[in-house]
């Protein structure tokens, strides 16, 4: 009887401290989630900040005076050669997605993290029949 | 053996089982104590709390990816009450190095509730001057620390909470297009009051969890939308020079310049005077007398003169009263609904045919032709050119313009002569560009926009043109083209590119007077014009505002719009005529 009592007493330990720790495990990582996203505003606000400096560093006016102190000027019409250059296309508007920093982010993350199993079975299939 | 360790197990049972009914009655104990509430309420407060997230107001950059209007971090400056302890010296701080108002500084500190824990003293403070406050902060905390009693200087309470404020690196470059963000983070003017609800997004209130586990209970606000303009900072600011130093050769009061691609409605550059200084927004009540002075192209209308001709004209060719051919003479004069009709020099100028009638600007000679139209074909022609309606530009506050029409209590005979020749009727110089557009983009009208495209959800939306119509027909588009260069490329023009074909038209415009009457010592210059003729990529539009060195478009917009089209082919490298057609020619 005593033995059946402590039996479970030891049982029932086991699952509290097996609960324990996965609740602990779970609090750490929503904490650490907490801090990362505590980060990623703060580095949002950096990267807002230096946006702003760069932007300032290479405003018209800063590159005016830059240009102006090394003695360059505008290319008059007269100083203007034109030269036919085969397959030349002519500058595009500008792609702020192609050049973003998110979509570079994605680029650089392993499949690991994105593949689902069967990706991955399928991609070591394939792997297999090149061999 | 067993039996003899038996009491070993039963004791330590009975100990577990006292340990556990001794934490189930310390359990119930709390629970019905009556301390619970408080408890409850404790635990209520610190489970998590209700916040409102603004999100960062969207980023403008122009075609090129410069950095238009951006975000930067500030600092708003606040003092929990229960920590203060010397209110004159936060007062005197703040004062010295921010220039804030030293009573109202102390007003704030001492009037408050008895509810209110913490007052907001000052806000959008930079970084820098935040620092350097809170490096005397931490000196007198360091100061105090050796020292005891009252009246010692002290910033203690003094709290700083950073965020997010608009910035403008350009200052202000293209300050007409872009307006501005006021302190409640609400757009006013131009791109940031029109798409003011893309760029700011969605102030969401969110409850945020002091719970690790519920961490995902969080929403994700997203930022504001960032929009991509068709502007192009290097020929905005080279058209913002240009129009700065023609105000002051030609002593004109103000002006504005616009350069647009009429095969899709982009606006390149839009510059008006005066300019505000986007970091300084303290300066708006100096510069401007009314809102509509922010930007003149699209908030302003005014007789645009001569330059309407080529409507009058268009509408004329297209509905076969005139051919390019049809001649008239000249007689000076032209009397309709009791007025007479004069032309710019009050001479005759004898046979005339078309080309010529637009190459001297003769007044008589369109109003002859409105005549001919008629009242219906003629306002007719007008309304779908889009004269008397916004043209829908994504600015705010465009201005619409005035077109009388028969019917109109305030609408008389003479009109329909004065509205052939741009007098008696306003538009701003954005509408005329739209209308402009159906003849250099062979029949079809363009809408004008500054919007290229949008960033949102990390995908990039571009906006296709829109068409506003086909007023003419494109032969009637093509015929006049030609009229309007060949009228141009006459020996004296001031307008012209040497390499390059144009196409263009003055307009002098005598300025209405409060009495009803015309001022014939002041006018508004202007000229309209694009090229190159076989391939136009810039239409231009130039207005000075009461030039003084000579009341005359020719002598005084006409070479403006010389240097702006110099400077635009340059900076979107459109070669020479002769250059661009070898090339073509070996395509």
């Amino acid at each position: 009887m005593v033995g059946t009592i402590l039996a479970a007493i030891v049982g029932v330990s086991m699952i509290a401290a097996l609960y324990l720790n996965i609740t602990a495990r779970t609090t750490l990582v929503g904490r650490e989630i907490q801090n990362l996203e505590w980060e990623t505003s703060n580095l949002k606000e950096e990267n807002a900040n230096l946006k702003t400096e760069l932007a300032q560093l290479l405003s018209y006016d800063e590159l005016f005076k830059r240009s102006n102190a090394l003695h360059f000027h505008r290319a008059t019409a007269a100083e203007t050669h034109y030269l036919v250059v085969p397959g030349y296309e002519s500058k595009e508007p500008v792609n702020l997605i192609h050049n973003s920093a998110t979509n570079s982010q994605n680029n650089i993350l392993s499949e690991v993290y994105t593949q689902s199993l069967f990706d991955w079975f399928g991609q070591r299939m394939q792997g297999g029949t090149r061999r | 053996m067993r039996r003899e360790y038996a009491w070993r197990s039963t004791t330590i049972v009975s100990i577990f089982a006292l340990i556990g009914i001794a934490i189930i009655v310390q359990m119930v104990r709390i629970q019905i104590s009556p301390e619970a509430a408080d408890f409850r309420d404790l635990v209520q407060r610190n489970k998590g709390w209700v916040e409102t997230v603004f999100p960062a107001r969207g980023e403008i950059y122009d075609r090129n990816g410069n950095l238009i209007a951006g975000n930067q971090t500030v600092f708003e400056i606040g003092v929990t009450l229960e920590q203060v302890e010397n209110p004159q010296s936060i007062a005197e701080t703040l004062t010295t190095i921010l220039d804030a108002d030293y009573v109202n500084i102390l007003d704030k500190i001492n009037n408050v509730t008895e509810e209110q824990i913490y007052v907001m003293l000052v806000d959008y403070v930079s970084v820098e001057d935040a620092q350097e406050i809170e490096r005397i902060k931490l000196a007198l905390e360091e100061e105090n620390a050796e020292k005891t009693g009252e009246g010692l200087r002290s910033l203690a309470g003094l709290h700083f909470r950073e965020h997010l404020a608009r910035s403008y690196p350009e200052k202000s470059i293209a300050s007409n297009i872009i307006g501005f963000v006021n302190q409640s983070e609400r757009g006013f003017f131009g791109i940031e009051e029109k798409y003011n609800d893309l760029l700011a997004g969605n102030p969401v209130q969110v409850w945020i969890p002091a719970d690790p586990n519920r961490v995902e209970e969080v929403p994700h606000v997203p930022d504001g939308t960032t929009l991509i303009l068709t502007i192009d900072r290097e020929l905005q600011a080279a058209t913002e020079n240009i129009l700065d130093r023609s105000l002051y050769d030609y002593g004109a009061e103000a002006g504005t310049i616009v350069i647009m691609n009429p095969r899709n409605g982009e606006i390149l550059a839009m510059a008006s005077t005066p300019r505000l200084n986007l970091t300084d927004l303290s300066d708006y009540n100096l510069i401007f007398d009314s809102a509509s002075e922010f930007n003149r192209a699209v908030n302003m209308p005014y007789e645009p003169g001569s330059v309407f001709k080529i409507l009058t004209m268009a509408a004329a060719l297209d509905l076969g009263v005139v051919t390019p051919n049809t001649t008239y003479n000249d007689t000076g004069f032209y009397e309709i609904g009791g007025a007479t009709i004069r032309n710019w020099d009050n001479n005759a100028w004898g046979l005339q045919d078309m080309t010529g009638c637009l190459r001297h600007s003769l007044n008589v000679c369109l109003a002859r032709i409105a005549v001919q139209m008629g009242t219906d074909d003629f306002y007719g022609y007008m309304n779908r050119f889009g004269i008397g309606h916004p043209t829908g530009i994504d600015l705010s506050g465009e201005a619409g313009g005035r077109l009388r029409v028969p019917g109109d209590s305030d609408w008389y005979s003479v009109d329909l002569a004065t509205n052939s020749f741009g007098q008696g009727v306003t538009a701003t110089p954005i509408q005329l560009m739209m209308a402009a557009s159906s003849i250099a983009n062979e029949g079809t009208m363009v809408t004008p926009h500054l919007l290229y495209g949008m960033v949102r959800d990390n995908k990039q939306y571009n906006f296709p043109p829109q068409d506003a119509g086909r007023p003419i027909s494109r032969e009637t588009a093509i015929v006049l083209n030609e009229m309007l260069a060949n009228s141009l490329n006459v020996e004296g023009s001031q307008a012209t590119l040497p390499d390059y074909r144009l196409v263009g038209k003055t307009g002098t415009a005598e300025i209405p007077t409060e009495y009803g009457s015309y001022s014939n010592a002041q006018t508004n210059a202007s000229f309209i014009g694009w090229g190159p003729v076989d391939d136009p990529q810039f239409m231009i539009y130039v207005w000075l505002e009461k030039p003084t060195l000579s009341i005359w478009a020719s002598y005084t917009a006409a070479p403006v719009f010389a240097d702006v089209a110099e400077i635009t082919t340059q900076i979107l490298n459109i070669p020479p005529d002769l250059i661009r057609l070898q090339y073509a020619a070996g395509q």
